[in-house]
């Protein structure tokens, strides 16, 4: 269950946010933008990423950064340069970047305590709470027709555990898809259009280049990927130090070839939600 | 645990600091719960889980037990 509360923000808090849309966007995108440059520049000259994922134990400790580094055969030093990513934490930096670039620290610093509690952080949460301040919920789903061969592709790459019905890598995307033609419910979160970017195929609707920041979930959550103006900017938790690809950027486009959110051989994100801080 | 170290540590991920902004001394326990929290914040697929097994296909075939 969410522990998102209901109504968590006071009308002026609202129409506050309201008003400062455009800096929030401006700023939350630059930082993204930034940040990727800053991984290219490191990575460029270093071979190794600057940013390591916060899930990898063996890059949780400067020992362990540095063994993992002179295995490489880089600098030990390059260890003290090194910023822990996940796909959320990138997604809450931008917007926390946003935030206070307008003046509402206050406001984000709500809805971080509320992502922090039980160290959840759960990326459904956020784009709740993103909902509660205005933002738009769009649900994505490139070819709904295909939703079951979908979901026994998940079954078959990804077998639950042992004495578990379910893997969270799955999407369930013909039990979600019904779930909010039905409902409008996309597992807890109201969905407020789901045609805009649904049935597109490979062909993404021009508009949403026109969106100026959005945060994307995948798969009920498993997956966090901010963007801007039509590209996904993610950052992923498990790679190793000398992937090129800790973070990447790539145009949202879930089924073509380059396109975005990335997959791997067993993530195959194919369906979702994208919140948005107002229609396109 | 100290909950003030793993905090700061929460903080200085959001913030985008690098892991070497870690204030407490080598061996301390205050340096390990900082990391802790610095490390805390990421996708969680165990909570993630959870949810997922409201929607597992064998219990999903009635309505009700559509997306929780």
């Amino acid at each position: 269950m969410t522990k998102v509360p209901a109504q968590m923000f006071s009308g002026s808090e609202i129409q506050a946010h309201r008003g400062k849309v455009p800096t929030i966007a401006a700023k939350a995108a630059q930082y993204l933008d930034d940040v990727y440059a800053d991984h290219l520049a490191f990575y460029n000259r270093w071979g190794v990423s600057k940013y390591y994922g916060n899930r990898r134990k063996d890059y949780q400790t400067r020992a362990g950064r540095v063994a993992a580094l002179q295995s490489l055969g880089k600098p030990a030093s390059l260890a003290d340069q090194q910023v822990g990513t996940a796909c959320i934490l990138l997604a809450m930096q931008c917007l926390k970047q946003g935030f206070a670039a307008a003046g509402l620290s206050t406001i984000w610093d709500k809805i971080h305590a509320v992502l922090k509690v039980d160290n959840a952080f759960l990326g459904t949460d956020l784009q709740l709470m993103l909902q509660q301040l205005g933002w738009k919920i769009y649900y994505w789903n490139p070819n709904p027709s295909k939703n079951d061969a979908w979901d026994e592709d998940d079954q078959r790459l990804s077998p639950p555990k042992a004495g578990k019905a379910w893997n969270p890598v799955w999407g369930g995307h013909a039990l979600r898809y019904k779930s909010v033609i039905d409902r409008r419910v996309y597992y807890e979160t109201k969905v407020d259009n789901a045609s805009a970017l649904v049935n597109f195929g490979t062909a993404p609707p021009a508009a949403f280049k026109n969106v100026p920041i959005f945060i994307g979930i995948a798969h009920a959550g498993y997956h966090v990927f901010p963007g801007r103006r039509g590209d996904v900017i993610e950052a992923h938790s498990m790679r190793n130090l000398d992937a090129r690809d800790n973070l990447e950027v790539a145009p949202f486009n879930p089924l073509a070839s380059g396109g975005a959110p990335r997959w791997t051989r067993t993530e195959k994100y194919r369906s979702g939600l994208i919140a948005v801080p107002q229609d396109f | 645990m100290d909950s003030s170290a793993f905090d700061q540590g929460v903080a200085a991920a959001t913030d985008g600091l690098p892991a070497s902004a870690n204030p407490y001394a080598d061996g301390t326990a205050e340096h390990e719960h900082w990391i802790d929290g610095y490390h805390s914040v990421v996708d969680h697929p165990e909570d993630i889980e959870e949810r997922g097994d409201v929607l597992a296909p064998t219990k999903a075939a009635s309505p009700e037990n559509l997306s929780g």
